[in-house]
């Protein structure tokens, strides 16, 4: 009975690694910027982003995507990308190295950019 | 007719019932309005059927301010002008260049669009081009290849452009004027001196010379000044004495208001995926019809911006091109259209993966835009002289924080757009980084057009020229041409010119 109430635990174990891993991947993870621009683009517009705004940590980070994603965890691809179009609507735009870029997915190369850093 | 004004006796004294300086696009097309009308036509011609070196030097002056081409090499000086070696893009003006914006200082023509309308479809014909129709639904049927990128229509607009062979005036219209029974083209005849009358309310001669030291006086009921809007503004202003700040210049506004076009590379477009540009392309072989990326109306409003458009050029061909300004720096037009030449071909031979069957994703998003009215950006009379006696030209080339600002917010926007529409995303050249720079770079050309020198108004305070191109306060002296746009409108200025010069033609025939 231990034995398989052990068992539970560690695949919901395995399960919730698995989808942190995942949900961490997603949130670094511009979809639609990443077919135009190479990883190290990413990264520099990652960190000059980080640069220009004093979001450089990684949890506000996560925090700010999800938050403003209102996202569950298991929608966060399709929900980071209406998030991004979303931006490109309303006008919630930056300009980073010349790149006119949806706050979303500057925030995600942020991210991006402290996960290569570490 | 056609005579060579050195081979007439000294002092001859030519006499017509029309007279009109300069035989280019502007005074060949009203030549050509009044084609076997039994009414005699003078038209003057600085130079001949060729090149020669000493009439082009005629052309020659100095610029400050921004950085601008040799005035030497801006214009031919030969009969047919310019369209010697112009590209032959042409597209119509948009109801807006004619509206009064308030975010745009001494914007508004006493005319609109509608107005010029029957003459651009007569445009259309000398310049042996398509139907007047700039709809793109028009020539999507005509082509169904012609396919705009997916984008939000309330806010961008294809802008269409249709291409001369392009027309050479000067041999395409040629035998007309020689033969013509009315039309008498004198070559080799400069115009020096504007004469008014006592009152200086009228024109009563010209003073034309060459460089065989003969001088002609030419009488007619009616002068057009048809000579560009650098050299127009130069003569006016160059007539002084009787009018002490020179002819129609009792307001000093005669060489204000010099316009250009802002072209310069502006931005990248870079796309998700491959799609079929053809719309955007420019094809060198069939010379079909194109469209540029426009904001509209409402949106250049709500931004408070100028009208411009982008043009898509492969981004692996537009690296390879030298900036026009850079390219066009001889004074000889010949050597400098030969550079240009060079440069467009061998962009396009270096490297040709954007012949790739699969299309490209990265392009090079070229800006043309109108340059703002600023009476600070002018032509005045430079100390030294040409070899006949007139003051040298002086271009003072002035922009404004909303030329930057235009050209700067039109990229956003567009950027936006891309983004929205998920088609893919602009990289701003870095000149457009810093909101707060106001400064131009100088890479940014124009594109050898000269406007606003003799600017159209209702009111004589404002403008030199009244709606049908007639001098305030001179009885029998028009101007034909670009220098009297008000605005400058985001196209190129040929086809709009020539229509706005037949309207003045139309003008003179029935008043």
């Amino acid at each position: 009975m231990l034995s398989l109430f052990g068992l539970f635990i560690s695949l919901v174990g395995i399960w919730y690694y698995k989808l942190k891993s995942a949900t961490g991947r997603d949130l670094r993870h511009p979809i639609d910027l990443a077919e135009i621009c190479d990883q190290n683009t990413l990264i520099n517009i990652g960190n000059t982003y980080r640069r220009l705004t004093d979001e450089n940590n990684k949890k506000h980070l996560e925090e700010l995507l999800l938050k403003d994603a209102e996202i569950h965890s298991s929608e966060i691809k399709i929900g980071l990308k209406t998030k991004v179009m979303e931006d490109f609507t309303t006008g919630n735009t930056i300009l980073i190295d010349g790149w006119l870029l949806s706050i979303t997915e500057a925030r995600q190369c942020a991210l991006l950019s402290i996960s290569v850093a570490k | 007719m056609h005579l060579d004004a050195r081979e007439l006796d000294d002092n001859t004294v030519i006499e017509g019932d029309l007279c009109i300086v300069g035989a280019g696009a502007a005074g060949i097309s009203m030549a050509l309005d009044w084609n076997k009308s039994g009414k005699k036509v003078i038209l003057l011609e600085g130079g001949g059927f060729e090149y020669d070196s000493e009439i082009q030097d005629l052309y020659s002056g100095n610029s400050t301010g921004q950085k601008y081409y040799p005035l030497r090499s801006c214009r031919l000086h030969l009969f047919g002008g310019t369209t010697g070696h112009w590209g032959g893009m042409c597209a119509p003006f948009d109801p807006i260049d004619f509206k009064i914006r308030s975010w745009v200082p001494d914007s508004g023509w006493p005319i609109t669009l509608e107005d010029l309308v029957p003459f651009y479809t007569k445009a259309q014909n000398l310049f042996e081009l398509d139907a007047y129709n700039y709809e793109f639904q028009y020539w999507q049927e005509k082509y169904p290849g012609l396919t705009p990128f997916p984008l939000d229509k309330n806010i961008i607009w294809s802008k269409m452009w249709q291409f001369s062979p392009p027309t050479r005036f000067g041999k395409t219209y040629k035998e007309t004027i020689v033969k013509s029974p009315n039309i008498y083209l004198y070559t080799y005849a400069n115009l020096t001196k504007i004469i008014a009358n006592e009152e200086v309310r009228g024109i009563k001669q010209l003073i034309v010379k060459n460089h065989e030291g003969k001088t002609h006086k030419v009488r007619a009921k009616n002068f057009v000044l048809a000579c560009g809007a650098i050299q127009n503004a130069r003569m006016l202003l160059a007539s002084r004495g009787q009018a002490k700040k020179g002819i129609g210049n009792d307001r000093d506004l005669v060489g204000r208001y010099f316009m250009e076009h802002l072209e310069v590379k502006s931005a990248q477009l870079w796309l998700k995926k491959t799609f079929s540009t053809e719309l955007y392309t420019f094809d060198y072989s069939t010379r079909k019809p194109r469209a540029e990326l426009a904001l509209n109306e409402s949106i250049q409003e709500e931004a408070r911006i100028l009208n411009g458009s982008a043009s898509l050029t492969p981004l692996v061909i537009a690296k390879q091109q030298t900036p026009l300004i850079d390219v066009w720096s001889n004074k000889d037009p010949r050597k400098s259209y030969d550079r240009l030449v060079a440069n467009f071909r061998e962009s396009r031979e270096k490297n040709d993966t954007w012949k790739d069957e699969n299309g490209n994703r990265a392009f090079e998003l070229y800006t043309r835009m109108e340059q703002a009215p600023n009476p600070n950006s002018r032509i005045v009379l430079s100390a030294e002289r040409d070899a006949l006696g007139v003051p040298r030209p002086q271009l003072h080339w002035e922009l404004t924080e909303l030329d930057k600002y235009s050209i700067r917010k039109m990229y956003h926007i567009l950027g936006e757009q891309m983004g929205k529409a998920n088609v893919g995303r602009i990289k701003l050249e870095e000149f457009l980084w810093d909101e707060n720079d106001n400064s131009m770079p100088d890479q940014l050309g124009g594109g050898w057009h000269h406007m606003g020198t003799t600017r159209m108004s209702a009111d004589r305070n404002k403008g030199v020229v009244d709606a049908n191109c007639k001098v305030h306060g001179i009885s029998n002296l028009f101007i034909a041409g670009s220098g009297c746009f008000s605005t400058a409108g985001a196209p190129n200025p040929t086809l709009t010119l020539v229509a706005l010069s037949l309207r003045l033609s139309d003008y003179l025939k029935t008043s």
